[in-house]
């Protein structure tokens, strides 16, 4: 395939930037007093978590969107975007373990917020785990009423640190400097994110087009022959 | 692992995961279009 043009400008793009916050984290974001140089995996943790609720966000809407006027290309959105919350649920998972391991000197703690985060990285996994196993005619409908009842572990995961004991802060106070690092690091985590929904689901697309394993049956026999 | 050691572990295999999975799909892409092209040739 000859990837576009605009497609070319976009991962460029998106890996100088990538490339730009590596280089601030190393040599101007400062390192925090009380925690030391791990704290500087927030800068990771943070906007994948965020980005993490933003393609779940996704999943629903588009979920709604199948439910409501049952075109194909919002069951692909689905799952495109069930794809990259997944992944980006595992990123989370990981940068959380190491950290933890670090400071707490544990690689895990069923604390309400690590809880629900597993459920929710579990929850998608089991999204696309699944799916294949739904029959066919009935898969896409499925799948939609799945992607909308997953999404109610998002808000668990965002105010369990508010609404129950846990080892997560409430709110942290940050420097400036460290402020417009995390705020830098926002911009190629989700510009990655948006690169991933949007290749992931011109894939699905294009595999029905040729006739390939869809996310969703391709085209019934009749129509092909 | 002294913290230094776990932050760069982290953003390796974090970072990775992303970049890894946009790899892929470059890949997957590439394999698709070749695979419609020779479709489209045999037609």
């Amino acid at each position: 395939m000859r990837p576009s043009r605009l497609s070319v400008i976009y991962w460029t793009g998106t890996a100088a930037c990538f490339a730009g916050a590596v280089a601030m984290l190393i040599v101007y974001t400062p390192v925090e007093p009380t925690m030391g140089p791990i704290q500087k995996m927030l800068y990771l943790h943070w906007p994948v978590a965020i980005d993490a609720f933003a393609a779940c966000f996704v999943v629903f809407v588009a979920s709604i969107g199948y439910l409501w006027q049952r075109e194909e290309r919002w069951d692909d959105l689905a799952v495109a975007a069930s794809n990259v919350a997944a992944v980006y649920c595992a990123a989370v998972l990981v940068t959380g373990v190491l950290w933890a391991r670090s400071v707490w000197g544990v690689w895990w703690i069923w604390s309400p917020r690590l809880t629900f985060s597993l459920v929710l990285f579990l929850l998608y996994v089991g999204y696309l785990a699944l799916r294949p196993l739904v029959p066919a005619e009935r898969r896409a409908v499925v799948s939609a009423g799945y992607g909308i009842a997953a999404f109610v572990d998002v808000p668990l995961v965002f105010l369990s640190v508010k609404l129950m004991p846990d080892v997560h802060p409430t709110s942290i106070t940050l420097a400036p400097a460290m402020k417009l690092t995390l705020a830098v690091w926002f911009v190629p985590i989700t510009l990655i994110m948006g690169g991933l929904i949007a290749t992931q689901f011109g894939l699905n697309r294009r595999r029905h087009a040729v006739g390939g394993p869809g996310p969703v049956p391709v085209r019934p026999r009749e129509t092909l022959a | 692992m002294s913290p230094n050691q776990y932050v760069l572990l982290g953003y390796l295999l974090g970072a990775g995961l992303l970049w890894g999975y946009a790899l892929g799909l470059w890949i997957t892409a590439f394999r698709l279009g070749r695979r419609s092209r020779r479709t489209s040739h045999r037609g």
